[in-house]
């Protein structure tokens, strides 16, 4: 009656989660859910397909017990030959190779023609040459096949993002028998060049099920036709950090508590976004919205948090010509501890994410969630899966993406309106306690992929007497 | 033979369990009572006594039935066994077909007292019972029975037998006894827990079962002591770990946050479903690699809208894990079953989506009528079938 020890026993039976890098900063999301699995009781070994990323890390990182396995580093594919690539990079992947072949020469033999397939398919023009990714990706592949049979106690591949990562684990899982599932985001669904010729609902058909992180997502998946079940789990909020905006909000009190009539007359108030500097979060539009709601004579001011990207050069040109120098500060990426002050002394959180012309977006942004635990009223707009956190007038405001002038309307609203604010922030920390709890959706995942772990100990013949 | 007349043809099946009545076991009830309802029950044949007592619902209408077979090796009670069938039969009371409820020892009356009479004999599996026959020995007898009727995916694994051979058919839920308890109906159950949503109220988990090591319940009682939030546990059912649960219960201090009331009638079950948030079904795989299949506390919760925390043994997550009625974690271990009963304590949302997900996947798929009605149905084919080739 006496509970198995934390530590799994030695022969016990692992995930394999397949990663592109690891661990990378812009994905704490993932570095958590592997903590939060491996919390709950499910073995997992960490295949890694890019060499560590230098940079720093999320404390997390320290707590997972996976020891992540990296792949041969390779050489861009751009500007060569494929003789080229492979004479410099093929050698990397021999002995793996022969090792896979002795142990599977049938699997690697469908793999080798699934790869050729899918390259010869995805050629941009008709007389083109098969597409050398296909190559790297099989090359990968077999290597991730060569280190879970030198592992020997992986019985189940789950990747994460449903492009690159979901090939090179389904060209894998067809090398050794094993069944694989994998995590689609947005990207990696939305764009149809990241999964040309019909790749993704092939790997979808080939996989026991597909999890994704929004119901929109969830529905996009099931509209492939794909018989596989894909299940719609939340990212969540971290209870640790819902406890600590709770204490904190018991104590001091956020300043948007504060009465708004004298606080109007003596502050400016203060909008935060946290995001990466991409064009996908609208940050733009932001940027805009302020300089409506200054020209309306109104006093504000916004602090961006996030570290540059592709929007980065575009916000600083677009705050200069402004001249919102002084309104609009980037102050780069900061940690969490350091997050929770600002996100106690804000006001509004503005984040008018849009959906880019390669079909990339958010899922739900994390850090929507983060300030409505903090008890910061938000406002975005109903893109991707956002409406499904946020309801408008209840848990938050949602404006049309591309609207300076509405989400300027809409901080006035909440800046104006006490009663607003205050029934909005408290509807919209219920709603994430309630239904987006991290450890929950961490136990859906453990439920779900433990089945596939169990199934294959099942399929083995039984010993009965 | 045409279709018309096979099907036309309407065989009694006398049934051989192990005790009975007994306390639990209700699935065994239900089926029962069905072929009781459909005229196809020529007998019901105990190699052991049952409990003392035990007097579900239904139980009443099967009691005329049972008769208990002497206290001898398989072979002579099944000699036991033919003589009475043989006496009924000389009554008038014919019997087409011997029917083992479990795979051990009934199911081996059964296919001797069928041998000695010529009649087809069939039998169910359950969970244990699969592990009391050695491999040699159930695959022999598979070959030899018109059928098998296996309750869930983990026993079909492990009862092998050619195509068509071995169905699986669910036993079912009383959906209409088992319901959601109406929002806010349990205003305060006067457990000092306070009325639903009440800030801080404490999480009321629930589990069922017997006080048997496959059940996991040490496990509970570990898991329920690192809880952050406020909680109380109520475990219903008996059995022989009762002393060491209680001595755990004395030992980490959470004396008046757990009850053990004991077993409890079956009529006052769904009472204790609605009082619960939270349903825990912690099995385990046991030292003798007994495991639970799908216990009724399962279906019972899901059929109540009340969300369930269970594990990977037997084959529970597979159930939950189709329905959406709960999550399913891996067995044995205190730490993650804690981790999720917090966060379930937190996340009303969750818990009624959950709810209502277990709750509509019972009434389309266990619903105790019609699993019953497959049951008593496949029965009469199996039998009405071999009954008429045996005669032709």
């Amino acid at each position: 009656m006496a509970a198995r020890p934390m530590q799994p026993p030695a022969d016990a039976d692992h995930v394999g989660y397949v990663l592109k890098g690891y661990p990378r900063l812009s994905e704490v999301f993932i570095t958590s859910e592997v903590h939060r699995v491996e919390q709950l009781g499910l073995p997992l070994r960490l295949f890694v397909l890019t060499q560590a990323e230098s940079g720093d890390r999320h404390p997390v990182v320290e707590r997972v017990r996976a020891v992540p396995v990296r792949m041969p580093a390779t050489t861009s594919l751009t500007g060569t030959t494929t003789g080229a690539w492979l004479r410099r990079n093929g050698s990397a992947f021999a002995p793996a190779l022969r090792r896979v072949v002795r142990a599977h020469p049938l699997g690697v033999a469908r793999s080798a023609g699934m790869a050729l397939v899918q390259a010869v398919r995805a050629r941009k023009r008709f007389w083109a040459a098969p597409r050398k990714l296909y190559l790297k990706e099989w090359l990968l592949a077999v290597s991730l096949a060569d280190e879970v049979l030198t592992a020997g106690d992986v019985r189940h591949l789950h990747a994460h993002f449903a492009h690159g990562t979901t090939t090179v684990t389904w060209l894998a899982a067809t090398m050794t028998g094993l069944p694989f599932s994998f995590t689609a985001h947005a990207k990696d669904i939305y764009s149809a060049e990241l999964n040309p010729a019909g790749l993704l609902r092939r790997k979808l058909d080939a996989a026991r099920f597909a999890v994704t992180c929004t119901g929109a997502n969830v529905e996009h998946l099931r509209g492939l036709g794909s018989p596989t079940p894909v299940h719609l789990v939340y990212h969540g909020l971290s209870a640790d950090l819902a406890a600590v905006a709770r204490a904190t909000a018991a104590g001091a009190g956020p300043r948007h508590a504060v009465g708004t009539a004298e606080r109007a007359a003596a502050q400016p108030v203060r909008l935060l976004a946290v995001a990466r500097l991409v064009r996908k979060k609208g940050l733009d539009v932001l940027v805009d919205a302020v300089a409506v709601l200054h020209a309306r004579g109104r006093d504000v001011e916004a602090v961006l948090v996030g570290e540059d990207g592709d929007a980065a050069a575009d916000l600083r040109a677009r705050i200069a010509a402004a001249e919102l120098g002084d309104r609009v500060r980037l102050l780069g990426a900061l940690r969490q501890d350091q997050l929770g002050d600002l996100y106690r002394a804000a006001d509004v959180f503005p984040l008018p994410c849009r959906v880019m012309d390669d079909g990339d977006r958010d899922g739900i942004p994390n850090v929507l969630m983060e300030a409505m635990v903090f008890g910061l009223p938000v406002v975005t707009t109903p893109v991707s899966g956002i409406p499904e956190l946020v309801e408008d007038g209840e848990t938050g405001l949602l404006v049309p993406p591309e609207d300076p002038a509405a989400l300027a309307d809409a901080v006035e609203r909440l800046v104006d309106d006490a009663g607003l604010r205050l029934r909005v922030t408290a509807a919209a920390r219920r709603t994430v306690t309630s239904r987006f709890d991290a450890d929950l959706m961490a136990a859906r995942l453990v439920g779900l992929l433990g089945g596939e772990v169990s199934r294959e100990r099942a399929d083995a013949p039984v010993a009965v007497g | 033979m045409s279709r018309a007349a096979a099907s036309a043809f309407r065989p009694r099946v006398a049934v051989v369990m192990s005790g009975f009545p007994r306390l639990s076991e209700t699935f065994a009830l239900g089926e029962l009572h069905a072929l009781h309802r459909a005229g196809r029950l020529a007998g019901i044949f105990a190699t052991k006594p049952g409990d003392p007592g035990a007097h579900q619902p239904l139980v009443g209408d099967l009691l005329p039935y049972v008769r208990l077979l002497p206290a001898l090796p398989v072979t002579d009670q099944a000699r036991a066994l033919v003589t009475r069938l043989t006496s009924l039969a000389s009554a008038g009371l014919h019997v087409d077909a011997v029917h083992g409820y479990f795979a051990h020892d009934p199911a081996a009356v059964a296919e001797h007292a069928g041998a000695l009479l010529g009649l087809p004999f069939s039998f169910s599996v359950h969970a244990k019972d699969v592990r009391k026959v050695p491999a040699t020995e159930l695959a022999r007898r598979v070959e030899r029975s018109a059928g098998v009727v296996v309750c869930n995916g983990d026993v079909a694994a492990s009862v092998p037998g050619p195509p068509g051979r071995v169905v699986q058919l669910p036993h079912g839920v009383d959906v209409t006894r088992f319901r959601p308890r109406p929002v806010g109906a349990v205003a305060d159950a006067g457990d000092g827990c306070g009325p639903d949503g009440a800030l801080g109220r404490p999480l009321r988990i629930l589990a069922v079962g017997r006080f048997v090591e496959k059940k996991g319940f040490g496990v509970l009682l570990e898991a329920v002591t690192r809880l952050t939030h406020p909680w109380r546990l109520r475990i219903i059912g008996d059995g022989p770990l009762r002393p060491a649960l209680e001595e755990a219960v004395r030992r980490n201090g959470s004396g008046t946050r757990v009850e053990l009331p004991g077993p409890v009638a079956h009529d006052a079950l769904p009472a204790h479903y609605g009082w619960a948030d939270v349903v825990a079904v912690p099995s385990v795989v046991d030292s003798d690699g007994d495991r639970d299949g799908l216990p009724n506390v399962v279906l019972e919760a899901m059929a109540s809208g009340v969300p369930v925390v269970g594990t990977d043994a037997g084959a529970i997550g597979p159930a939950l894990r189709t329905s959406g009625g709960g999550l399913v974690l891996p067995a044995g271990d205190p730490r993650p079953l804690a981790t999720v009963l917090d966060s379930l304590a937190r996340s009303t949302a969750v818990r009624r989506a959950l709810g209502a997900q277990g709750r509509t996947h019972a009434v389309a798929h266990y619903r105790l009528e019609a699993c019953s009605a497959r049951f008593v149905q496949h029965l009469e084919d199996l039998h009405g079938r071999t009954a008429h080739a045996a005669a032709r």
